[in-house]
This record gives C-alpha cells, structure tokens and sequence, in this order.
C-alpha cells in the first residue's frame, strides 16, 4: 500500500506540474494579497515574457546544434564535436566568434535603415511565440482572433527584409529582397487558405480553440484536410526561406540575399530569429494539423507543454529533413506553384470544409460517424488533386522522359548522333516522364 | 593512334578551290594568310575533308615570324589536319578572324591575341582575357622582358649536366608516400630521376 | 515552345509591361570573381532585366600562372608537376595528356604495364571528378550539400588510393616520360577491389536520391539547351557534348594508353540541356568503373617505366597529344625545338572551351538557370586561366 502511495505521490507532483499555469495562479494569487490588480497582470505577462525568452534562447542555442548535427548526419559526416561534450558548446562558441566580429557597413549604406532590421526583425520573431498555446491555458496572450494575430504579426517581417536588402546597397540584397517580397505575398495567400479551412471547419479563431476542438472530437486536423496540412507545411517553408524554397538567400545564386552584407552578430541575430520562427512555426504546425498540447488522453499523464514540444520536434525533423534532400526550386517555379497549385487546392478545401461543416451543424450529422467518413473522402480528394495537378500543370518538358543513350560502336560527329537518336532499341536509363 | 588527313590532299582541295592559296611545306599544310576563311572552308565544308571541329588554336613565336596553328578535326571520319598560317610580320602580326566560321575560335583568338598579340581581323570582341588592359607587352613572345645582352629566352642545358655527380643524390629524395624519412632503395631513386627534387 | 518558355515569357512580357513607364534600367551583377557557384575564381557579369538574363560575359584571368610561359624554362620532365596544377580537380589525366605528347616527341614506346597503371589511374580520376562535378552541379541547382557531400565519400576514397600510390592526393605528379613514376603498391589492388564492390551501391543510392526528383527536373531539364551543330562549331568535347547526342570520345576515336583493349560504352544524350549532362556524367562513372574492372583483372606484369635516357632532348618538332579529360579533349601541343625544355608548351584547356557557348546557354534564362548551367559545364577555373 505503502509503494502505491508513493507513486501516487510521484504522480500527483507530476501532475501539477503539467499545468505551468498552477505556478502562475499561485504568484497571483500571493500578489492579490497584498498588492493592488495592475501589479499583478503586469507580473504575470511579465512573467511569461521572461518564461518564453527563457526558453527559446538556450532552445536555439541547442537548436543550432541539433540542426548541424541532423544534416551532418545526412550528408555522413559528424557535424560539430569538438568544443564541448559532443559539440555541445558549438553554438555557444559560434555566438562569442559573432558578437566579437567587427560589424562592417558598406560606406555606401544607409546607415540607419541597415541598422534597424536586425533588430526589428526580433519584433515579430518574439510577438509570435505570445499566441502559441502549450496547454489548455498556456499562452501568453490567448486572443479570440489569434489566427488573425499569427498572419498580421508574421507579415510584417517581409518589410524588415525589404528594408535589409535595400539598404545594404548590393545587389545580391537587393535581388534577395525582392525575391522575399514576391515570395511573401504570394505564399501568404495559400497559408491564410489554409488557415481559414480550419477556422470554417471549427468554428472558431482562436489557437487555443482550434486545439480544443480537436481534443472534443477527438481527431486531428491532418487527418481531415492533408492537402491543407501539406500546403500549409509547404507555404510555411517557403516564408522561412528554407529549401525548397530558399530563394531569398539562395546560396548559389545570389550569395547570402538580403543579409548578404550583414556581419558579425547583426548576421547572428537574422540567424537566430530564422531559427526561431523555424521553431515557432514548427509549433504552430503541431498545434493546428498534430492537435498541439492534446494528444488522446496522453496530457492528462504528461505535461502538455512537453507534448507539443515533442511534435513540434517532429515538425522541426521533417524541415531538417526536406532542406538536408531537396534541391531549390526558381523563383518563378515557386510561383507558378504557388498560385497555379497551392491556391486552387486550399480553395478546394476552403469549400469541402464549408460544405462539410454545414452537414455536422446544420443537418446535425453524428460527428463519431461523420469524420472518419469525411477523413476518407478529403484524403481521397487530395490525392486527386495532387494528381490531376502532377497531369495538368506540370511542364511539357518534363512529361517526356530523358533518356541516355549507349553510342555502341558508333563513333564520331553529326552523322553518328543521328543514327545513335535513330535507333530503336530501349535506351540505356531513361528517367522522368509520366 | 590518331589518324591524320593528309595534308597533300587538303592541299589538293583548296587549291582546286581558290588557286595558291595553300601549300605543303615539311609535311605540314600552310595556308595563305590572306585567303585563310575562305581556304577554311573549304576545308571544312569539302565532303571529304569535313573538317568540322576545331580542336585547337594556338601560335608559336619563331622570333622572326610567328605561326599560328589550327588543330582540325573531322568528327564523323576521325582524321585531324595540322593547319599553320606563317604571320612574317614580326612587330604587328594580324590575321583574319575565323570566328565566322568555328563558333569555338573566339576564346581561343582572344588567348592568343592576349599573350602573343597577334590580332584578329574580324573578331567580334577581341579583348585581352587573362592579362588586363593595358598590360605592357604580349607575355609568350619570345623578347618578352628579354635580357640583356645575348641571353635566349627557353633553357640553354639540363641542370648540372655538365657537373660530375648529377643530380639526384641517392637518398635525399622522399620516396615512400607515408613514410618521408625511410632511405629509399635505389630503384625507386631511379624512378624520379629527372625531377627536381633535392 | 515549351510551359516553361511560356512561363518565362509570360514573366518577360509582365516585367516589361510594369517598368515600361517606370523607367527601369537592366541591372549589372558580377557573379564572382568569389562567389559561391563559380567553382574558384571566375567572374560571370550578367546583365539582369529583373530575374532574366539579357546578357553574360565572362571575366577570367584570376588564376593566370603563365603556366606556358614557365614550361619554356623547365626541362620536359620538370613541367609535369605544372601539369597537376593546370586542371587540380584532374591531374592524373593532365599528367597522362603532357607525358603522352612528349612521348610522341622522343618516340618512345610505353610498356604494358605501365598502360594498364595509366588506364586504371585516369578512369580513377575520372570517377572522383565526375563525384566533383555532379556534387557540386546539384548543389548550385540549391540542394544544401547532401548530394555532394555523399559524393566526396567516393571521390575521398580514390584520393586515398593515389596517396597509396604516389604519397599526393590533388597533384599528383605520377606520370612520367615512359611510364609511370612508382609501382603499384602492394595494398592498392584490395583497396581498389573493395572499391569497386562498393561502387555500385552508392551508384544506386544517388540514382535513387536524385533521378527522379522532381525539382531537380524541374531546374535542369530545357536549361542550357545547345543543339549538336552548336557544340560541335563552338568545339565543346566530353560530356557537354556527348550530352547533344554527338557520341565523340577519345577514348574510342583515338585510343591511346591501349584503350581499345578494354570494353567500354559511350553514353550520349538526347536534348543537350544540363540534365542530360547530369545524366552522361553518372552513366561515364559506370563505364568507367567497368574499365577500372577490366584493368584490375588483366594487368599486365613487367617494368612500369620505360628506359627513357635522363637527359632527353627531342628532335625538332612538334607533336599534338589529346587524351579524354573528365571535362573534354585535353591536348598538349609541344614544339621541341632540339633544347632540354619545349620551345612552345600549349595546353588545350577543355573547361574553356566549354565556356565558348555559355553566353547563348544563358541568354534568355533566369540568374538561377545562368547558374545551373554553368555547374553543368563543369568548369576547373586552374585550367581556364592556366
């Protein structure tokens, strides 16, 4: 009885700590005591400021390691193990090396404008982690319209690009910027599509809200809308300039774009912040299509937080994993994709969740029953989609495959290219096509 | 291996077309310096001769001409011909461009108007490309920064070849990869003999 | 036409439809002298109408060594090792190419042994700079590294093989005037067998990493394009122009090193763009290693140099020695004038060559295009400016 007991107890503390918010309360709680209301709210934004800073610095820091070691890993190689245990202390190195190098300027810059963005483009990277909930009431500010908060607060981050790009007087900037800017607005519109299909389908705008939804009818966005989640996870990348669709500071063509002339730590805080929302959208990410914080009865045994940090690891994997395999698309691939594919199969979807959520309200449809059925035919849908997208819009050029011939005995100039293209036989390897 | 088109025949062939404007000189095939597209091609158009590829361009400077060497090649019948222009105009050599005829001369004239300073009539950019403008004078002629006195350009002998014990000294060049230090068996000695090692 | 053509002059047409009152200008771009897609120093200046390309010139001479300069005041055997440092991505092939015309010079016979040594060495090179190239071409079309970085396994492995054998890796100075310059170690053969035994499974791995992506399709395929007619009047050789669909490789039409002894393919392409050119450098990698095969299984016993006098001096003359490089036709052109040093050391650097149709590959594409089109040429900026 004794041993049960003390799990029980071991149970019971773990189950408070599940609960960041029990800790909160109790701060508040002590400070209505004796102090007057505004003491106390400030205290607790304050404190969760502190606790989100506190948080994703050191995360980023270790991100930076784990990021280094997961492509090392791909690419067979060790990735950082020298400075530290297991290369531990890599980043925190890398981070002394940045804030001791010289800042460089170019004479011809404008001076105030090149200043500015390293550090307005912290504003947004740090506003957005305030509407990310970690559990049934953890987040800082747990608006009613927090989806509209996310796309307002992440779309003012293309302008610091802008201003970065501009004002760094080169033109790889400047080439990258207007590159972030075409790509901003344009894959903004595919991730607000795919934002709306599930406010419809839940009825609500709040983060939090879409979360509990998906705890009461005990599924997961991902399941329902695919597609959606795909487009999402897509248009997600290509805003964080990751492969691929890292055209705005495409390494092999235009250097470093916009923060090509940045050095020392004003390159190190664009670095950290692309992390960051890395890691943000990751989450945000969970929380819309992976059921965030909730996860089948699990969060009522296991902290919530440390729920939708592992899925937000597993996103944060999956963006690992698509930079460290795919090549880049071209800008203007990117965009014929964007308004040519993604747009049109989140309007699809926009309508099947209208559609779908009529019959759940209006004709009152069994909601145990209806999903999975639902889940099915939108699973079905998607994969239409994509391949009456991969029949139609996919380039003529691509649709025949290429082919490599073996010259055999043939040898020599125009004459035997022709009778080598003019056999019939099977080509050596042939790839591509339909 | 390589199979040479025979520079009689090509001699041959342009003549029949513009009269004297090639000749065969120590089995090498010169052309007229003048009538040098056209000659070409005729060579390269000429259904036997089909000497379609330009391998290769250069010039050498034989200090009181210059000759300009074409390599081409015959894709389809894989024969080669050596092709030389005589230029005898030491100071300012020029010779007609043959960019209109071999897409893949333009480079090749650029280089070598670069570091001979032969020009190329007719070439659509004829810059310098690895020198920059204005570099004084033309790097692979002979009287390039020549010394004074009567000291040739080139290598008069072999190093220490008139000394008693040439060189390599047994022992003093690494043989063995791994291991700088082992003494070398003197086969291996033998092996690098002619490099400069020591 | 093509969706992408129209696509692009779609964009074109958009572009010039909004800056036409805007009084736009086309953009310079130097992309180099140091720029992370040139492959060393090699400057590109593109002028930009936004994203397309109007026009491209190219700006070399950074790396000039005056390599042909120098060789006139080094004896036959002392230029080898500039030979190395000419095309430093391919220096075996480069040392076979010089060797091979100073043996045309002295007329000297090689002997078997040191055929097969040459022959196994310069498909070595070939596989560790087709790993080069084709890591390094999907790089620049935007891939972060996996696909090189998996490649460099292989070219690493080959380079371990020639520091077994001659104690360098890059420059490697092996070739000498007759033969080659050591034996074969006793334990490069294993190494070349496991080697070989590994080869085709890392084959298959990128084959079915990249040859059916879809981006990488989508950047390559119609990039680049050249016709056949084009590249043979702009003299490119190798696999720029095998990928035309011109089967013309040297090994073939003019064997040397006893190349006709072995059992080889040609791989050609069909439309001549950088895919194909991709694909021609895989298929290359696996003749050559069928070589490679060939070579270990019938080498031949005896000397590995033949008995060239120390202090050779060629007849006046002159001799033209071509070899297929991993990037083309690479020929040495050497006059002898009688002297201990040639009288005129030329190299025909095929990376330049290739670099005669660039302007017309490029013209009409987008940046990202001019870029994946010149990672396609593979280009070794040391054997450009020499």
């Amino acid at each position: 009885m004794t041993e049960l007991a003390g799990l029980s107890g071991i149970l019971g503390a773990w189950y408070d700590f599940r609960d960041l918010n029990n800790l909160q309360r109790l701060i508040t709680e002590w400070i209505a005591d004796w102090g007057p209301d505004w003491l106390a709210s400030i205290v607790t934004g304050l404190l969760g400021a502190l606790g989100i800073l506190g948080v994703i610095g050191p995360t980023l820091l270790v991100l930076i390691w784990v990021e280094r070691k997961v492509i090392a890993r791909f690419q067979q190689r060790y990735g950082p193990n020298r400075v530290g245990p297991k290369g531990l202390l890599q980043p925190v190195a890398d981070a002394v090396k940045l804030i001791l190098k010289e800042q460089l300027a170019p004479r011809a810059a404008d001076k105030l404008i090149f200043f500015l963005p390293p550090v307005l483009i912290f504003i947004p990277g740090i506003l957005i982690w305030g509407v990310l909930p970690f559990g049934p009431r953890m987040s800082v500010a747990d608006l009613n319209v927090g989806v509209l908060f996310l796309l307002a607060v992440s779309g003012t981050a293309v302008l610091v690009i802008f201003m970065a790009g501009w004002s760094s007087n080169n033109k790889y900037a400047l080439l990258g910027a207007m590159r972030a800017v075409a790509m901003s607005i344009s894959y903004e519109v595919p991730m607000v599509l795919a934002l709306l299909t599930l406010v419809v389908f839940s009825g609500t705008m709040s983060i939090n809200g879409i979360v509990e939804w998906q705890q009461q009818e005990d599924v997961i966005f991902i399941l329902l809308f695919p597609l959606t989640a795909l487009v999402f996870f897509f248009a997600a990348s290509a805003e964080l300039n990751r492969t691929p669709a890292d055209i705005s500071e495409a390494e092999s063509e235009i250097v470093a774009g916009y923060h090509t002339e940045y050095s020392g730590m004003r390159f190190g805080l664009f670095y950290a912040v692309e992390l960051g929302n890395t890691l943000v959208v990751s989450g945000f990410i969970a929380t819309f299509f992976l059921g965030g914080w909730w996860m089948w009865g699990l969060d009522e045994w296991v902290p919530s937080w440390i729920i939708l940090l592992a899925k937000t690891g597993a996103v944060y994997f999956l963006l690992i994993w698509t930079r460290g395999t795919l090549p880049r698309l071209r800008v203007d691939q990117l965009m014929s994709l964007c308004w040519k594919a993604l747009v049109p199969a989140t309007l699809l979807f926009v309508v099947v969740a209208f559609v779908q959520r009529t019959l759940l309200i209006s004709e009152g449809w069994d909601t145990t029953i209806a999903l999975p059925i639902m889940a099915v035919i939108n699973i079905g849908l998607s994969l239409g989609a994509i391949m009456l997208f991969a029949r139609v819009a996919r380039p003529a050029d691509l649709r025949r495959p290429a082919r490599i011939r073996m010259a055999g005995a043939e040898i020599g100039g125009l004459r035997a290219a022709r009778s080598v293209a003019a056999r019939s036989e099977e080509p050596q390897f042939q790839v591509g096509g339909d | 291996m390589t199979t040479r088109y025979d520079a009689e025949a090509a001699a041959a062939l342009v003549n029949d077309a513009i009269s004297g404007a090639a000749c065969v000189d120590d089995g090498d095939l010169y052309l007229d310096s003048t009538r040098l597209v056209d000659a070409v091609r005729v060579l390269r158009d000429g259904g036997e001769s089909d000497l379609v590829f330009l391998c290769n361009l250069t010039a050498v400077d034989y200090e009181r001409h210059f000759e300009v060497v074409y390599h081409l090649q015959s894709l389809d019948l894989n024969h080669i011909l050596t092709v030389k222009a005589r230029l005898h105009d030491h100071e300012d050599p020029a010779l007609p461009s043959l960019t209109g005829l071999f897409h893949g001369a333009h480079l090749q004239e650029r280089e070598v108007y670069d570091l001979f300073g032969i020009r190329f009539d007719g070439h659509p950019n004829l810059q310098r490309m690895f020198l920059w403008d204005g570099f004084p004078g033309y790097p692979l002629r002979k009287n390039f920064l020549q010394m004074p006195g009567d000291v040739r350009a080139g290598l008069p002998g072999f190093p220490h070849e008139s000394e008693e014990n040439a060189w390599p000294v047994p022992g003093s060049v690494p043989q063995r990869p791994y291991h700088p230090n082992d003494p070398a068996p003197p086969s291996d000695v033998a092996a690098v003999e002619g490099e400069e090692a020591s | 036409m093509t969706t992408s053509d129209d696509t692009r002059l779609a964009m074109q047409g958009t572009i010039e439809a909004l800056t036409a009152g805007a009084g736009s200008e086309p953009v310079v771009v130097n992309l180099g002298p140091q720029h992370p897609s040139t492959h060393g120093v090699f400057r590109l200046k593109v002028t930009l109408d936004g994203e397309i390309v109007q026009d491209a010139e190219m700006r070399i001479g950074y790396l000039h060594r005056s390599m042909e300069k120098l060789a006139e005041e080094r004896t036959y055997t002392q230029n080898i090792p500039f030979t190395d440092r000419i095309d430093y991505l391919a220096a075996m092939s480069n040392n076979l190419a010089y060797c091979l015309a100073v043996e045309e010079l002295l007329g000297i016979e090689v002997p078997p042994r040191a055929q097969a040594i040459r022959v196994m060495f310069a498909e070595l090179q070939r596989v560790a700079s087709h790993a080069m190239a084709n890591g390094t071409f999907i790089n620049d079309c935007g891939a972060w590294h996996t696909p090189l970085f998996h490649m460099f396994r292989d070219r690493e492995r080959v380079l371990d093989m020639f520091e077994m054998t001659c104690g360098a890796r890059l420059t490697t100075n092996y070739m000498r005037i007759g033969g080659v310059a050591f034996d074969l170690p006793d334990d490069l053969l294993p190494t070349l067998e496991r080697y070989l035994a590994d080869m085709p499974e890392n084959i298959a791995n990128y084959e079915a990493l990249l040859l059916e992506n879809e981006i990488l399709h989508a950047r390559a395929r119609g990039v680049g394009v050249i016709s056949p007619e084009m590249a043979i009047n702009s003299s490119l050789s190798g696999p720029v122009l095998r990928a035309t669909g011109v089967p013309w490789d040297l090994r073939k039409a003019n064997p040397y090193c006893g190349y006709e002894q072995y059992e080889f393919d040609v791989p050609v392409g069909e439309r001549g763009d950088c895919f194909d050119r991709f694909l021609v450098r895989m298929a290359e990698v696996k003749q050559s290693l069928h070589i490679l095969r060939q070579v270990v299984d019938s080498l031949p016993e005896g000397p590995y140099l033949a008995d060239v006098p120390l202090h050779a001096r060629p007849e006046p003359g002159e001799a033209y020695a071509r070899v297929e490089s991993p990037r083309g036709e690479l020929g040495f052109y050497l006059v002898s004038d009688g002297g201990p040093a040639p009288y005129r050391f030329h190299c025909r650097p095929p990376s330049l060559i290739n670099l005669s149709a660039l302007k017309e590959m490029s013209i009409g594409g987008t940046l990202a295009d001019a870029i994946v089109t010149l990672g396609s040429i593979d280009i070794v900026v040391g054997e450009i400016d020499r």
